[in-house]
């Protein structure tokens, strides 16, 4: 097991079943979640390649508030059209608030990759 | 009944179906009829007032004197900012608020009665008022933090219905509870280490002796 490949499953267990579908790494136009990035980088397929000298040379991708803020809107792009956000206040649109919400959230899992 | 619903906007009526069962009634015009000594109100809400339809109704500054001696849980956005603090500081016991937008998440394949994705958004918001009515803000704030951590679990069951929604109620829940601010008069009963730890050691040093004097009988029989 390379190091990387532990360094992610450790991440992985430290997050609940949904923090592990959450988008994090954005690689030729896709996004991949952390479960996503551990099956790639076991079994040495071109984009767990990819992650590993990502996360060897600790390569920032896109920059990182850039990325965060990409991957909270991709999270909101997968959205079903049925779904419906709301808040409890009338005036003014809450997408700023949303997406401040989803980044937080994706920056807490960051955090718990140690 | 203590919990009173603003029903001028589809959005409040909506959140109003996620808690409505706990018992409720209409806000009233005038909001003197309020008489309860612990109230919640759930309506929109701006930095400094909180909203009964489209026209000002409780604002910072003017008419939060009516909570004088009252614990107020307001359940709106952004009246943790300035509200929640003016009305503590003219004589309300307790109010607890958020700092923030309050946000939550329904789908519309379900009537709102049904919609398990605003059942979980507001279950830490349902055990929240309990708490509060029965106990106060500090208790209402840990059972907010208790219940969005207990809400995880359902989040899960939500994933099954669509992934991206649950991590949409997911961060929301989080979001919620990080922007809970309460004010209180009555200080936190903080229960010292020591005697937790006390309370913890005892019964394993009961039940370890009790399992010695059993086999010391076993040995002497």
């Amino acid at each position: 097991m390379s190091e990387v490949e532990t360094k992610l499953y450790n991440w992985l267990m430290k997050l609940t079943p949904i923090e592990r579908k959450m988008p994090v790494y954005y690689i030729a136009g896709k996004w991949y979640s952390v479960e996503e990035a551990y099956f790639h980088v076991k079994n040495r397929t071109p984009i767990g390649m990819k992650i590993i000298e990502m996360e060897q040379k600790g390569v920032r991708q896109l920059g990182e508030d850039k990325r965060i803020e990409e991957a909270a809107k991709e999270i909101l792009r997968r959205l079903p059209p049925t779904a419906r956000i709301r808040a409890l206040q009338y005036t003014k649109p809450v997408r700023e608030e949303v997406i401040e919400a989803l980044k937080k959230k994706l920056k807490k899992i960051e955090e718990k990759k140690g | 009944m203590n919990l009173y619903i603003d029903l001028s906007d589809k959005d409040v009526k909506v959140a109003g179906v996620g808690i409505g069962d706990i018992g409720w009634k209409e806000l009233p015009v005038n909001p003197l009829e309020m008489k309860e000594d612990k109230l919640v109100i759930l309506s929109h809400g701006e930095i400094d007032r909180i909203k009964r339809g489209y026209y000002d109704y409780i604002v910072s500054c003017f008419n939060d004197i009516i909570f004088k001696d009252k614990s107020v849980y307001f359940i709106a956005c952004d009246t943790g900012k300035i509200l929640a603090d003016s009305t503590f500081k003219k004589g309300a016991k307790e109010v607890l608020a958020y700092k923030q937008k309050f946000l939550f998440l329904t789908d519309e394949r379900y009537s709102p009665e049904n919609d398990p994705f605003l059942k979980v958004c507001f279950y830490p918001v349902r055990k929240t008022i309990e708490a509060f009515l029965k106990n106060g803000v500090n208790e209402a704030i840990k059972a907010h933090k208790l219940a969005t951590e207990e809400a995880k679990s359902f989040i899960d069951e939500l994933a099954k219905v669509n992934e991206s929604e649950a991590m949409v109620v997911d961060s929301f829940i989080d979001w919620n509870n990080d922007n809970l601010v309460g004010f209180s008069k009555f200080a936190v009963a903080e229960i010292p280490e020591i005697v937790w730890a006390f309370i913890i050691v005892v019964p394993v040093l009961l039940s370890t002796f009790s399992q010695i004097l059993e086999k010391l009988r076993g040995v002497t029989k």
